[in-house]
């Protein structure tokens, strides 16, 4: 499994310097060109296309600060597969309001001030979340790399996910 | 992925969906999440405080059909059963009658998670010792 820090040279870090990875992607998208080795040995052939693939996962991973938050958390161990975790109650209980809120909506017993009260609940929400979590992303890429500190960047990134699942679900509103 | 027969059922027809008075003593409230997946549910019981039975159940879940189909089958299970009772449905049971298939085993966890809450949440409102709940994988 190649590591896509070291694929690009950057420290591993919440926030890669998105230039950077660009220039990055690019320059390694060219590098590992299948074209360019359409008379190599095949086995360089079989390496050139794995970096490639690499490449392309890192730039995906990178370039999305939700996906690279979950890929170092993975990479410090905090990420297990189907993992048991519990956020704090209060929490639940916002996203129960938030999700009944368009609930309320989607019934269409209620009308388009619900769905702007759930919107701006939601803004206000990733808002915070960003307030909160800048600081310790921040610790993190200053060399703070604490179990302690893990710990609160990965209740972080579970409650995202619920943020991302209602926008999710707001967005899909607002196509029908 | 193809949901079984019961799950499509559970799903449109959901069974005591609702809100149950949080404040009243009789009522015990569990409110779980499933991270991963953005899943959230919250299960009630409302015990008879004379028979000391289950006399209502409701739920609300945010979540996959699984999930879902899980919680109302729980609280349709919870009704008419004392509280010890209630504290030994299991998740497998679950999984065997809704047919749930391996990758949604979890939303049944979630289910006996809240199950357990909800119990829990109830004991303490009522001056009973909280139970220690076992650490089951999603």
């Amino acid at each position: 499994m190649v590591n896509y820090f070291e694929l690009y040279g950057i420290p591993q870090s919440f926030n890669p310097d998105p230039a950077v990875v660009k220039a990055k992607y690019y320059e390694l998208s060219r590098q590992y060109h299948p074209d360019r080795f359409s008379m190599a040995e095949e086995e360089e052939q079989a390496l050139a296309l794995q970096l490639s693939s690499a490449n392309n996962q890192a730039w995906k991973t990178l370039n999305n600060p939700d996906a690279t938050m979950s890929y170092v958390l993975k990479l410090e161990g905090m990420l297990e597969d189907e993992e048991k975790y519990s956020l704090p109650p209060a929490f639940l209980m916002e996203m129960m309001e938030l999700n009944e809120l368009l609930s309320e909506y989607e019934m269409e017993d209620a009308g388009e001030e619900t769905l702007e009260r759930a919107r701006h609940m939601l803004q206000e929400l990733l808002q915070d979340w960003e307030n909160e979590t800048r600081p310790l992303v921040g610790k993190y890429d200053t060399g703070d790399h604490s179990r302690l500190l893990l710990g609160q960047i990965k209740e972080q990134y579970f409650r995202k996910k619920y943020l991302l699942r209602i926008q999710e679900r707001m967005n899909s509103f607002a196509t029908r | 992925m193809a949901y079984s027969e019961k799950v499509i059922d559970h799903y449109q027809n959901p069974k005591n969906v609702g809100t149950l008075d949080k404040a009243k003593q009789n009522v015990g409230t569990g409110l779980v999440g499933a991270p991963e997946c953005g899943d959230v549910m919250r299960l009630q019981i409302e015990v008879d405080e004379t028979t000391g039975l289950i006399k209502d159940a409701k739920f609300k879940t945010f979540g996959c059909g699984s999930a879902i189909a899980s919680s109302s089958l729980a609280t349709e299970w919870l009704k008419g059963k004392t509280v010890d009772q209630a504290l030994t449905i299991d998740n497998m049971d679950i999984v065997e009658e809704l047919n749930l298939p391996p990758v949604k085993i979890h939303c049944s966890v979630l289910a006996e998670d809240a199950i357990k809450a909800a119990i829990n949440d109830y004991r303490v409102k009522n001056g009973m010792e909280e139970l220690v709940l076992d650490e089951k994988k999603h």
